[in-house]
Order: structure tokens, then C-alpha cells, then sequence
């Protein structure tokens, strides 16, 4: 930024001598980066490129200390204006206007009335603490109508949607989801930019392992047992053994349901023939 | 038999056992020599046939033996035999003096004895003991 005239009041934000200006432009020290300026009466206004507003004058240019300083306080290079950012566009007043400064930004602000964060979504689906097979599940939920929902894994994003307009309703796939636990939540953004706090998490376990089975024991071969007992047991990458169920068929009878129980006693009937090729 | 684990997958390769379950005690069907058999040659073997497959561990000297009857009703139990069991499974043999060329005395009874100890493949034991005499030739 450079300035020339006069310097009645330090607006030129450089020494000058004689006192009252210089009729050739100065480089002012102390700032750079100056996308806008506007030169008032005895006070000068810059906008730099970040938004904020660099001063220098009078105390009609803001930031000397308050009226009571009035006419013996000045600033003497350019300082910042306090409670301004996203400015893009300043004027200075002049004697006659009085004296008024005006500044426009370029933020969007808030519409009148919402400046509350709207409340966090609901995942609503899959259920907590609940399995997937394939690792490709829609998270879904509720949310404040028209809101922007995110979901998260950790700290991690994993897509946003936009909520339903009138039911609030909103659901985002995700899929190549690893083998093992993950816990997703969701945050809300309304359209003024007001983020919600965490939606309640859900963590869904996603196991595509198949659990392999075991014959503990039981007859195999010839047997003069026609009750024979089998025992058995399993075991899986993330179920504990305890939490396993068991099915089993006898030659080409259908899969019994499942249950908890690790043997079964077969009763081989004892007619005739009386030699039976039962396959478990 | 098959497991399932907690998110809802199932054992695709599930555990198979196979097995025969056989009740029937067996039966020696048929002996030589006869029973009651007179001039039985010296170096004669024993055999018995049965009516189902029995388990080779169980046919040993402790289950088929062979004693000499005595003019005095007493019995002598023959030490030296050799019991197998054929191939099949169905026929037992005892060799009553193994590799020895010892025969068998003249004139003589003897009797083979085969106990409930023998017991077919799947562990059912001999329905009852079988025990035969013969007489070898002068």
C-alpha cells in the first residue's frame, strides 16, 4: 500500500515531513497483502486479503483507546480493527458525512432466528452391537428436516446425505467395511451452519468368517452302540466358542435348528437290518 | 454337524463322522475238525468260521485254545499254538504247535474251546462260548 497527501493526523501511516503531507506516494511499512483501500478525512481503511481491516488516523478510525482520546490519540501505522473478519469491502467517511466508517463481508450470516445447533441425529438402523456378513450396510437414522448428516467412524467421514426435507429421514451406505467391530455416529448441519453435537453410536461387527466345526468325539466305524453320544465344538475369528450354535443331520435327514448344545445321543433303532450307516 | 457363529455364518465345510452301528453278537457257524469228528489226522489245524467279520485283536491264544482230554476226564491245556485270523476276518485258525512239527498223539480227544472273548468288529462278543471235541487217528 502507498499514500501520499495529507498526514493531519497520521493517516498516511508514515512520517512525513513537513508534518502535513508529502505530495509524492510512500510506501507504508507494516502491511501487506492489501486487496481494498479507502481514504477518509483523517482516517485511513485497508482490507488485506484474509478478511481483516488495518487502520491508521484519527480516532475516527477505530482503535485508539476509546472518544476520551479524542484528537490526541492516533495511530501512527496501520493496526488491526478489532470484531471484523470476512471483510471484503470498506469506505471511509468523510468530514461531511461525518466520519463514519462502513465495511461489507462476505459470510453468509445466520438466518434471523437460528443460531441454535440443531439437535444430533438418531441412527436408527443397523442396531447396536449388531453383525453384518458382507461388510456393505446402509447406516441410517433421523435427522433435523433438510439438514446436511454426516456420519462418522471415529473421527473418520464416511459420506454425508442430505435429510429428508419434510421427514428428516436419511441413510448412507458404506461398503469394503473390514472384518472386526466399527462404531459409527452421525452430526447434523443445519443450513444457517450450525453442527449438532453426536448422534448415539452404533457399532456393528462385521464378520464374513465362516466358524469351522469339530467331532469331539463319537463311534466311528463299526459300533455296537445304538445309542451313540457325539460331542462337539467350533470355533470362529470373532465369536467366543461359548457363543457358537449347532446344527447337525444324520444320513439325509434335513439340518436340525440350531442350539447351544455341544453333543447329541442318537437313538439307532435296533430292527432290522440291524447295521445302520448313520453319516454325521 | 455344523456351527454357527454370532453374526449368522455357517460352517460351509461341516464335520462329518461316519459310522455302522451292529448289535448282533456273532456265531461260530461251523469248526474242523467236526465236532465228534474220530480219526482226525495228527497234524490236523483247528478252524472256525464265523458268522460275521471279527476283530483280529480279539481272536488270540487267550480266546481259542486247545486242550488234550485225558483217559481220566482231566484236561491238558496245549501251550504251544499259534491263533491268526484270515484276511476276511471270518475264519479263525489254530496251529497246534506253530512251527514246531510236533503232531498231535494218536488216538487221542482233544477239544478246541473258542470263549466270548472274541468279539466282532464292532465289539459285540461271541454269543456264546463254543467248545468241540475230535479224535485223531492210531
Amino acid at each position: 500500500m502507498w499514500a501520499w497527501g495529507s498526514n493531519s493526523d497520521y493517516q498516511l501511516s508514515v512520517d512525513t515531513t513537513p508534518y502535513w503531507g508529502r505530495t509524492t506516494p510512500a510506501k507504508v511499512s507494516g502491511i501487506s497483502n492489501v486487496v481494498g483501500v479507502s481514504a477518509g478525512t483523517d482516517q485511513s481503511l485497508a482490507v488485506k486479503d484474509d478478511g481483516t481491516v488495518w487502520t491508521s488516523g484519527s480516532w475516527h478510525s477505530g482503535n485508539t483507546g476509546g472518544l476520551d482520546d479524542c484528537c490526541t490519540t492516533f495511530n501512527k501505522s496501520p493496526v488491526q480493527v478489532g470484531g471484523l473478519s470476512g471483510i471484503t469491502y470498506v469506505v471511509a467517511g468523510l468530514r461531511d458525512s461525518p466520519y463514519h466508517n462502513l465495511a461489507v463481508s462476505s459470510d453468509s450470516p445466520p438466518p434471523p432466528g437460528d443460531s441454535q445447533a440443531p439437535s444430533p441425529p438418531t441412527i436408527t438402523s443397523p442396531q447396536n452391537n449388531s453383525y453384518d456378513t458382507d461388510g456393505s450396510f446402509s447406516v441410517s437414522g433421523s435427522a433435523e428436516a433438510g439438514s446436511t448428516v454426516e456420519l462418522f467412524e471415529g473421527t473418520t467421514s464416511k459420506g454425508t446425505t442430505k435429510a429428508d426435507s419434510s421427514s428428516g429421514a436419511w441413510s448412507i451406505a458404506v461398503s469394503g467395511v473390514s472384518e472386526g467391530a466399527h462404531t459409527y455416529s452421525a452430526k447434523a448441519t443445519d443450513a444457517a451452519g450450525n453442527t449438532s453435537s453426536a448422534s448415539n453410536s452404533v457399532t456393528v461387527t462385521v464378520d464374513t468368517l465362516s466358524p469351522a466345526t469339530n467331532t469331539a468325539s463319537g463311534p466311528s466305524g463299526p459300533s455296537n452302540d445304538n445309542t451313540p453320544t457325539f460331542s462337539f465344538s467350533g470355533s470362529d475369528n470373532l465369536s467366543q466358542a461359548a457363543n457358537l450354535r449347532y446344527s447337525y443331520k444324520v444320513d439325509g435327514s434335513a439340518w436340525s435348528s440350531y442350539s447351544s448344545e455341544t453333543s447329541i445321543t442318537l437313538g439307532v433303532p435296533r430292527a432290522s437290518p440291524r447295521a445302520l450307516t448313520p453319516s454325521m | 454337524m455344523k456351527a454357527k457363529d454370532e453374526a449368522g455364518n455357517e460352517d460351509q465345510s461341516p464335520a462329518q463322522r461316519s459310522f455302522t452301528v451292529d448289535t448282533t453278537e456273532p456265531m461260530v457257524k461251523s469248526t474242523t475238525p467236526l465236532s465228534g469228528a474220530p480219526g482226525v489226522g495228527r497234524g490236523t489245524n483247528l478252524t472256525a468260521s464265523f458268522s460275521e467279520t471279527m476283530g483280529a485283536s480279539s481272536v488270540n491264544t487267550t480266546t481259542f485254545k486247545l486242550y488234550k482230554v485225558n483217559p481220566d476226564g482231566t484236561q491238558t491245556q496245549i501251550t504251544d499254538v499259534v491263533v491268526g485270523l484270515s484276511s476276511d476276518g471270518l475264519t479263525a485258525t489254530l496251529n497246534p504247535f506253530g512251527a514246531k512239527t510236533t503232531l498231535l498223539a494218536r488216538s487221542t480227544k482233544y477239544k478246541g474251546v473258542i470263549t466270548t472273548g472274541t468279539k466282532d468288529l464292532a465289539g459285540n462278543p461271541l454269543a456264546q462260548q463254543k467248545s468241540w471235541t475230535f479224535t485223531t487217528k492210531s
